[in-house]
């Protein structure tokens, strides 16, 4: 699971790459968290290279999601592929992050 | 020797002392090595003079090193060295065959038949010690090794009988498959000896039958015992304040229970409902868990599908939120199929996974075929994935209401 970032004005992009499962997710949570916690409080997710989220992939954008909550930022998914758009749609997480079809809607959501 | 304990008040492995045992039939070589070794101290010494009390006196004293003379009366020392290789508790003991000359073809012959050193008597203490040393601690190094070995496997043992009655356990927990106004058919495979999903269904009262099955994020024993804490919660009623009747209330409550962070950040996602025998009407509400899908016979003859869901989001996740009851009529004839995602999220062997419609159809084409469902949803996983254990939990729970 490969993690990168940039900055696009006041919003972070972060590009996640591969498989967020049991093994990756760890590793994963503890990059997410140190980059939200660096001040990155707007986050747009570009998740057009995430093959596959776990349930443990998904504890991930729950801890990342009330991180964001907590200190009043915001955090948004673009671009999943299908199946990992319906993982996160029956996980019910359309209520607690925006999901996106594209990292540029994603970006504008997070600059609202 | 006793089992000592370590500085942390554990027991550790056992120590050995460093044993040599010498055997020559001349008096003189034993009192020469017993002079060469007496300064070290660390090194206990035997001499045994009589070859026909060499494998008595080795039984005995358990040597991490054997000087064996090559040539005495009536014994040949080759012959010892194969009797030292055919004991069962001296054939790793490291043996120096000890030669009045080089050799090379009685060295080769030692070797062939076992012997570790070749020495032609007798070397200068400092090489003698040195080549003692070095075998007794290997052999040394070999019997701690697998003492450590034993202990492992003791261990791994003790903790697959204890996951095998822990396991035992959640299948005794599990029900009863029924027959009669309701009959149900199950398959629970945990992907691991203990999984982290769980199911159950009864009579809440003569006219309400309530079904869930859960699926605890991860698996194992952490997700096996918050799986049964949940479970074991709705199937002794224990919601303060709650009607189970009352499929979103219900799930409400177990949202305020079973917070992630007071369940070592566990969360949960489950299916409930609750039919209706007088009015064939099924209420449910569902959190973060795949849809039920109710199969009804069609008007053509195909089956019809219907996905029973509501939108809400995985249990513990986050505090104060409200469940919504949704409900939809059951045609006669119509079965309901609950499961979690580990029967549709398969690995393929080369690549991709089932998507949750392709499974949606495969469930309908095998009711279409006149029943057998979920043995013919165990033939396709396991045909699609391969031998070896699945990478998630496989729970199918089915129910079908009489017409």
């Amino acid at each position: 699971m490969k993690i990168t970032d940039t900055v696009r004005g006041v919003v972070r992009t972060v590009r996640l790459e591969g498989r967020l499962d049991a093994t990756t997710s760890p590793e994963a949570e503890k990059q997410l968290l140190a980059l939200a916690e660096g001040g990155s409080t707007r986050m747009a997710l570009d998740c057009s290279d995430l093959e596959y989220v776990s349930s443990a992939g998904l504890r991930v954008f729950l801890s990342l999601a009330k991180r964001t909550k907590a200190a009043g930022g915001k955090l948004a998914l673009g671009a999943p592929r299908p199946q990992v758009r319906e993982i996160f749609e029956i996980a019910g997480f359309s209520s607690v992050l925006q999901i996106l079809g594209t990292l540029d809607e994603a970006v504008a959501a997070c600059q609202a | 020797m006793g089992t000592p304990e370590t500085a942390a008040g554990h027991p550790g492995f056992a120590q050995y002392d460093m044993k040599v045992l010498l055997v020559d039939d001349q008096p003189m070589i034993g009192e020469a090595v017993r002079r060469m070794l007496e300064p070290e101290k660390d090194l206990v010494f035997r001499y045994c003079q009589d070859p026909a009390e060499a494998i008595p006196t080795a039984e005995a004293f358990a040597p991490t090193v054997i000087l064996q003379d090559l040539v005495m009366p009536e014994i040949d020392g080759l012959t010892l060295v194969k009797f030292y290789r055919a004991h069962p508790r001296l054939r790793d003991t490291p043996l120096i065959v000890l030669s009045t000359k080089e050799e090379p073809t009685v060295k080769a012959e030692a070797f062939a038949l076992g012997a570790s050193d070749y020495l032609v008597k007798l070397p200068d203490r400092v090489e003698l010690v040195a080549r003692l040393r070095h075998h007794s601690r290997g052999y040394i190094g070999l019997l701690q090794r697998n003492e450590a070995y034993q202990a492992l496997l003791a261990s791994q043992r003790a903790l697959a009988a204890e996951l095998k009655e822990a396991a035992a356990y959640v299948e005794s927990l599990l029900p009863a498959r029924l027959a009669g106004p309701v009959r149900t058919a199950w398959r629970f495979v945990p992907c691991t000896q203990l999984g982290g999903d769980a199911f159950g269904y009864h009579w809440l009262d003569d006219d309400h039958f309530c079904m869930f099955l859960l699926d605890v994020c991860g698996h194992g024993v952490g997700a096996a015992l918050l799986s049964i804490s949940a479970m074991n919660v709705l199937r002794s009623q224990a919601l303060p304040n709650t009607s189970l009747l009352d499929p979103g209330a219900t799930l409400t409550a177990l949202n305020d229970t079973f917070q992630m962070e007071r369940h070592n950040n566990m969360y949960f996602t489950i299916w409930y409902g609750v039919y209706e025998r007088s009015t064939r009407l099924l209420r449910f509400a569902s959190a973060g868990h795949p849809p039920a899908l109710l199969v009804a016979p069609g008007a053509s003859g195909a089956p019809a599908v219907t996905e029973l869901r509501t939108r809400g989001m995985v249990l513990g996740g986050m505090p104060d939120v409200t469940y919504d009851s949704a409900s939809a009529p059951v045609p006669p004839g119509a079965r309901l199929f609950l499961m979690s995602d580990g029967t549709y999220e398969v690995e393929r062997p080369e690549g991709g996974m089932w998507s949750f419609g392709e499974f949606s159809a495969f469930l309908a084409g095998a009711a279409q075929d006149g029943g057998g469902e979920i043995e013919a949803l165990w033939a396709q996983v396991r045909a699609m994935h391969g031998d070896g254990p699945l990478a998630d939990d496989f729970s199918i729970l089915k129910v079908e209401f009489e017409a």
